[in-house]
């Protein structure tokens, strides 16, 4: 398999119509956006905005954010399994809108999401400070069902991310990232990346090829169909520890075990698993990933966590047994300190567990400053102070902040 | 003296001079400047700092109760406004340790102020302790004396200041400060786990926890002739939550009256946590607080008789910190009302 991501980066977002990209600077008639929008939608769009790194712009809550892509062949889907075939991540020309994201604000009833902060105070903390984000502030209509609204956000969203990127069809890329997974080397060590995702029902749930995985044993993809649109986040249940789309799309692990690939190690494979809701679910899941890895014969494995609470049994459940079967593991999870950073970080532990990185602290709090612009909702549960002004609020409420597949920079030591 | 530190020290009833073993159900006293050890601090101390009480407390009363015994004292301490508060050492004593590391505690929770003392590496009450207060590692016994004050002194003087101590200085915190990184999460795992496979030295960057262990009470005895309480960290309240449970990192527990129902009735009550869809539970209350099943085991004979109220939470992205104290409020309010024959039911989502 052969994957090229072609990278456009964008500079410049402009609510100018006609939409085009030209120069690094896209520019889109919000007008256009209505296409997209049935007219029987459960959801209506209340404005388009722009939001810019340091631009002081303040967005709540934030469901999703995209990367906007679109494959070179119009026939194949971006995120197949929405609106396209099924099939087909990993391979051939995808262009790629770098350094811009779509995000979805919209109060959609469940949801319990975050604040997407554009001040330079918030720049460390929030990966989405720190890209050019073209904004959906999107309104459910009444009556309408949250899981068909959060459908029809989802339909939108992927379908706007798109669009975009299919500007980008015919103009040359500023840069191509190509992927060929070499042959493995037998000197070198077999890594696999356990890839645990969130699925445990409506608004909590990540989708693969456009299938919700609630119910899924374990299964394995190629690194490859990771990058390229396979996964699908429609979880929002914790801003901070869980992994939305953008980030599968552009999931650091697998670059960096990519990029790792037949020099320091082998990546031997992606295991994908859900972090299921019951006990006896959650055993079957551990012990089939594990048997996995066992199959691609792999010496190390590291393991992510997406969101928090029961989801540290399927980590902790994982660890215990790939160490018993010989594989050095190292886990990727967030912290729950408390404010003062002296509460248990974790709320299960097992002795195997003896390499871990930290995403950071959660209940770490963090005051920002007045917005520049607000979109969204005035007020949210977990912040004090109104969204216009100055807020304090725990990193628990800041979108990715923590986010558990090591997107971001944060960590903790202890003192 | 204009500008030097005031200071209170905590000591036992055999470093505070009142007595031995006799006299360890001594109840918290004070004594006005340095008392005993505290003449060694002040010479060390010198200007900058003045001992002006000693808080004296037996350590069996301590022992006895130590969360409200180390209230009493913080009290006795808040009264001469010090900067600083400098407890024991307490050397390899387990029970001084203990006293001494709950005053601490105590005190830099209710005052805001460093709180120091001194105790040797096997003293258990370091384990408990060590995030709570500052505490410097000592020798085994008052022999070492001399060397702790010296130790404890400096720690004091360092924290007065807003001096960050020497790592040494201390026994580790294990508190977790936030940091930012110069590479990602991502490049830091695989190049930890490249440590791991290639044999060099891997530092994770998370010390796992440990965590208390909490004994058991009783079994009951005697069902038939118990009481039963029903509570929930489900997130199930009254429709309009009226003290406003958060869904999320809850900051508080309610307690509800149960009177008159023969269920949860889905009109009287919701549920509000984040941490799993809320869709049957407030279709159904009784699914996560079962009333129903109760009020038919209580009319069977199976059970005594079912509390009239119920106790709830979302325990969503709690804090350890506050699921204890919710734990401790909530089994303190059953028991201001049922002396004995108690049983909870308590469910979990």
């Amino acid at each position: 398999m052969k994957l090229e991501l072609a990278h456009h980066r964008v500079a410049d977002l402009s609510l100018q119509g006609p939409t085009r990209l030209e120069e690094g600077c896209l520019y889109f008639d919000p007008e256009d956006v209505n296409a997209l929008l049935p007219a029987e939608s459960a959801i209506f769009i209340k404005n388009l905005a722009v939001a810019t790194p340091g631009g002081g712009q303040r967005m709540a809550p934030v469901l999703d954010v995209v990367e906007p892509r679109a494959k070179a062949e119009p026939d194949q889907g971006a995120f197949p399994g929405f609106g396209s075939s099924p099939q087909g991540a990993g391979q051939g020309r995808t262009h790629v809108l770098s350094g811009m994201a779509l995000l979805a604000v919209a109060d959609l009833p469940g949801a319990q999401e975050g604040v997407v902060d554009m001040s330079p105070e918030a720049a460390d903390f929030c990966p989405f400070a720190r890209t050019l984000n073209l904004v959906l502030d999107l309104g459910v209509k009444p009556g309408a069902s949250r899981v068909a609204a959060d459908h029809a956000v989802r339909e939108l969203t992927l379908g706007l991310a798109e669009r975009l990127a299919s500007l980008a069809r015919g103009q040359e890329p500023e840069r191509l990232e190509i992927w060929e997974r070499a042959p493995l080397e037998s000197a070198l060590p077999r890594v696999a990346l356990v890839y645990l995702v969130q699925s445990q029902g409506d608004l909590r749930r990540t989708y693969l090829y456009g299938h919700p995985v609630d119910e899924i044993l374990p299964t394995m993809l190629d690194p490859l169909e990771v990058l390229d649109g396979a996964v699908v986040s429609g979880n929002f249940v914790m801003p901070s520890n869980k992994t939305c789309t953008y980030i599968h799309q552009n999931n650091p692990l697998v670059r960096e075990l990519l990029t790792r690939h037949g020099h320091e190690l082998n990546f031997a494979g992606v295991v994908v698993a859900n972090e299921m809701s019951r006990m006896a679910d959650k055993e079957r899941s551990a012990a089939m990933a594990a048997g996995m890895v066992r199959g691609l014969g792999a010496e190390g494995a590291i393991i992510n966590q997406e969101g928090g609470g029961n989801t540290i049994t399927d980590v902790m459940m994982l660890c215990r047994r790939l160490e018993g079967d010989g594989v050095k593991t190292v886990l990727v999870l967030n912290e729950f300190a408390g404010e003062d950073g002296t509460t248990p970080s974790l709320a299960e532990t097992t002795p195997e567990a003896v390499a871990i990185v930290s995403a950071g602290n959660n209940d770490h709090r963090l005051e920002l400053p007045a917005a520049m612009q607000l979109i969204g909702q005035e007020v949210i549960p977990g912040v004090h102070g109104v969204l216009r002004g100055p807020i304090s609020l725990p990193l628990g409420r800041l979108h990715s902040s923590t986010n558990q597949m090591g997107f971001n920079n944060l960590s903790c030591v202890s003192l | 003296m204009g500008g030097s530190l005031r200071v209170v020290h905590y000591l036992n009833q055999f470093f505070g001079q009142i007595g031995g073993e006799d006299q360890a159900n001594t109840p918290c006293l004070v004594k006005e400047g340095p008392v005993g050890p505290g003449l060694a601090f002040k010479a060390v101390l010198g200007d900058q700092a003045e001992i002006v009480a000693t808080v004296v407390c037996g350590d069996n009363h301590m022992g006895e109760n130590l969360e409200e015994s180390s209230a009493a004292a913080a009290a006795l301490v808040a009264q001469y406004h010090p900067d600083i508060l400098v407890a024991g050492p307490a050397f390899i004593s387990g029970r001084y340790g203990m006293a001494c590391g709950a005053v601490c505690k105590a005190v830099s929770r209710e005052l805001g102020i460093p709180a120091v003392t001194g105790m040797s590496e096997d003293n258990p009450a370091v384990e408990i302790y060590r995030a709570h207060a500052v505490i410097s590692p000592t020798g085994k016994s008052a022999s070492k004396m001399k060397d702790a004050v010296q130790a404890m002194a400096k720690l004091a003087l360092d924290l007065a200041a807003g001096r960050e101590p020497e790592p040494g200085d201390f026994f580790a915190q294990g508190k977790r400060r936030l940091v930012v990184r110069e590479h990602s999460g991502a490049e830091r795992a695989v190049a930890l786990l490249l440590d791991r496979l290639q044999g060099r030295e891997a530092i994770t960057e998370l010390p796992l926890p440990t965590f208390e262990k909490v004994p058991p009470a009783p079994a009951l005895d005697d069902l038939a002739g118990a009481t039963i309480v029903l509570g929930t960290e489900g997130g199930v309240t009254p429709v309009d939550n009226p003290d406003r449970i958060e869904m999320s990192m809850a900051t508080k527990w309610g307690r509800y009256t149960l009177e008159g129902l023969a269920g949860m009735d889905p009109a009287k009550f919701t549920a509000s946590h984040g941490g799993y869809d809320n869709t049957a539970a407030k279709q159904d209350p009784n699914r996560v607080v079962p009333l129903d099943v109760m009020r038919d085991l209580a009319a069977a004979g199976v059970v005594g008789t079912q509390a009239e109220f119920f106790y709830t939470t979302a325990g969503n992205a709690t804090t350890v910190d506050n699921a204890a104290r919710f734990g401790r409020e909530i089994a303190s309010d059953i028991r201001a009302q049922f002396a004995q024959k108690v049983g909870v039911v308590f469910t979990s989502t």
